[in-house]
């Protein structure tokens, strides 16, 4: 079909629009969200929810005291798997990254990047082992065997989503923001954090 | 009277002008081509691509290049196509409906449907994320897997709402217009083999998006999940008896303290054969129009057609692969609930084309209606566009990795490949045979989580 006839028809259906009118269904948060500042520009994972969804899970991981160190000290966390179990390409970090933030500037926790599930996140830390013998680098320098900090506890978990028709033809889509943190040494969950982002909108086409 | 002639053929050549080449020539060829390269293993993209970007039919070519792609080992050009055409889905078709907006309308009354972009089906919507899913997973990128296996799940769940919804608006947009019942009824006397006798799967389901998806979070170490897409699918395909052994496995995966298990185990997929596709069928109907006489007259329709299997089945380590998922038959049952759209769709055009034939030939006598007769036989062309890329059916078997090869041999017991896989891994070996010799194989290990 060439841009003229495209432009037609178009226009055609821009006036049928116009004069038959269409019901409102821009995307709109639902429940707790709906004091939200501004609504959700998409039914898909956008920036505010990712905002939300840290936010939530800092204050409550904070308040809970799962970081309090008996003693004293800091805990060392490892970064564990976090699935992405929705329709949504988007990247985990932008979640991850916040809570790593908040985890640092609270004092009580530090995140190691030498051991994550699916390997070190900085690699550096084993390169520059690599150069123990090396006569070019002054050996003093370069770290020790058994220098490397083990993790206390890893940060992991999901993101879900659930997709259905509402009984007024709009679609409804939710997230499940859940996230666990274990005790390495005992297995235990010492924290679990869960933020669930509902939104409504126009069934026409998919979420993603 | 030459004048007149003239007047009448410039206007009906104008309109097929300006319709393109598609009104008069259909889909037909470019499709035949398609499908000869597809079979002899051609890796060429060019095609594609430019017709992507003349933005000419970007579903119907991004869909079958990606098919091509695939066959060629391409993972990632196959997902750049296969994305190309996912996005005007998203963007056009599902706004649309399968209902033609104003525009399409009345190309498909006045010239046909030839000339209007294609929309696909909504099986192919499904089977797109479907082979999107093994792409990623043949490119080892299971957090991109697993997004388009949910993908494929969820525009299943809109299937069913989506049709629903568009058969109830198009028979109510069709409620206004006279229709010739008696055409109609000419039309499926022809169809009752396609129509019928066969089983339709409920809710225009796929198992093998469903089974697949199960089989994705299994090997993903998300047994739970997997179990109860298992389940579903064994709702589908009740006496099945791989679907059955596999839900088996995940329910004991699930219920374990472990979610490893101790042994490994490799899946064979088998795309069988050719799936059906749409030809042209014509033939002539009775039209009762402005006189009381009958007139007999040809109308052009799309069937669809059953193409030929390959191996019957693959023996892997002396197992039998079991067919989990009738392509065929997923086919079969969205042109059974699209036929009545079509069928009005196809009456309607007859109808008009052959009223401005009479209205022709009253005003500017037997040369204008010839002219309208000439234009009315031009463009009484079937729409047979659809993706003759996809099988006729789906297999699978899981056999145990040992410390020998996997030896999968056809129906006839001759080798087709030997595989060896690292005892500790699972493994997915997914096989295309479009006819027997020609077999392409896609191997993926995955390491246990």
């Amino acid at each position: 079909m060439n841009t003229k006839q495209k432009l037609i028809i178009l226009s055609i259906t821009a006036a049928t629009t116009l004069f038959t009118g269409c019901a409102n269904t821009t995307p709109q948060y639902m429940g707790a969200n709906t004091t939200a500042k501004h609504q959700p520009l998409t039914m898909g994972i956008d920036r505010q929810d990712f905002e939300k969804a840290a936010t939530e899970s800092i204050e409550s991981l904070l308040r809970g005291g799962a970081l309090n160190k008996p003693g004293g000290g800091r805990y060392v966390i490892m970064m564990g798997r976090l699935i992405n179990d929705t329709t949504q390409r988007i990247d985990t970090d932008m979640l991850m990254k916040k809570i790593r933030i908040a985890m640092l500037q609270s004092g009580k926790a530090v995140v190691t990047t030498a051991v994550k599930a699916g390997g070190a996140e900085d690699m550096s830390t084993y390169e520059v082992r690599k150069l123990r013998g090396n006569s070019e680098f002054k050996q003093s320098r370069i770290a020790k065997k058994g220098s490397l900090i083990a993790p206390d506890m890893s940060l992991g978990g999901k993101i879900m989503q659930r997709t259905a028709k509402a009984a007024n033809g709009n679609q409804i889509v939710e997230y499940y923001f859940q996230l666990t943190l274990t005790h390495l040494e005992t297995g235990l969950a010492f924290w679990e954090g869960e933020t669930v982002i509902g939104k409504s909108g126009s069934n026409d086409t998919v979420t993603w | 009277m030459t004048k007149q002639f003239i007047a009448s053929s410039l206007i009906a050549s104008s309109l097929i002008f300006f319709s393109g080449c598609a009104a008069v020539s259909g889909h037909g060829g470019s499709l035949k081509k398609f499908n000869d390269d597809l079979s002899s293993g051609k890796c060429e993209y060019k095609f594609f691509d430019e017709k992507i970007k003349d933005e000419d039919d970007v579903i119907l070519w991004g869909i079958q290049g990606g098919s091509m792609a695939r066959n060629c080992l391409d993972y990632n050009k196959s997902n750049e196509l296969f994305d190309k055409a996912e996005l005007v889905y998203k963007e056009d078709v599902d706004k649309d409906g399968i209902v033609n907006n104003v525009g399409e309308g009345a190309s498909s009354v006045f010239v046909n449907n030839n000339v209007n972009d294609y929309e696909g089906n909504v099986y192919e919507k499904v089977m797109l994320n479907t082979y999107k899913g093994f792409n990623f997973i043949a490119l080892n990128d299971l957090s991109n897997a697993r997004i388009e296996f949910n993908r494929a799940l969820d525009r299943q769940r809109r299937a069913k709402e989506y049709f629903e919804k568009d058969i109830a608006k198009k028979a109510k947009e069709n409620k206004g217009k006279k229709l010739d019942t008696k055409a109609a009824a000419a039309v499926y006397k022809k169809y009752g083999d396609v129509l019928n006798n066969f089983k339709a799967y409920p809710d225009f389901v796929n198992p093998f998006t469903t089974y697949s998806s199960g089989l994705f979070f299994l090997l993903d170490g998300d047994n739970s999940k997997a179990r109860d897409l298992f389940k579903e699918a064994m709702l589908m395909e009740p006496s099945n008896k791989q679907i059955k052994s596999d839900y088996d496995l995940s329910e004991k995966l699930s219920s374990s303290l472990t979610s490893k298990n101790s042994k490994s185990y490799a899946w064979i997929i088998y795309e069988n054969g050719k799936g059906m596709m749409e030809d042209e069928m014509r033939f002539d109907i009775p039209l009762f129009l402005v006189t009381s006489k009958v007139a007999y007259t040809g109308i052009a329709l799309p069937k669809i057609k059953e193409r030929a299997a390959s191996y019957p089945f693959l023996e892997v380590n002396g197992k039998k692969t079991i067919m989990v998922a009738n392509m065929d038959n997923v086919i079969k049952t969205e042109f059974k609930k699209k036929f009545p759209g079509i069928v009005t769709e196809a009456i309607i055009s007859l109808t008009a084309k052959t009223i401005i034939q009479y209205q022709a030939k009253k005003k500017f006598g037997l040369f204008g209606g010839l002219a309208a007769a000439a234009y009315q036989g031009l463009t009484n062309k079937a729409d047979v566009r659809s993706w003759t890329a996809l099988p006729k059916n789906f297999q699978s078997v899981r056999v145990e990795i040992t410390n020998k090869p996997i030896v999968i041999k056809d129906n006839n017991g001759k080798v087709i490949s030997s595989i060896t896989i690292p005892k500790n891994s699972n493994a997915l070996i997914y096989i295309k045979s479009e006819s027997p010799g020609n077999v392409k194989i896609h191997k993926t290990i995955f390491s246990k989580r």
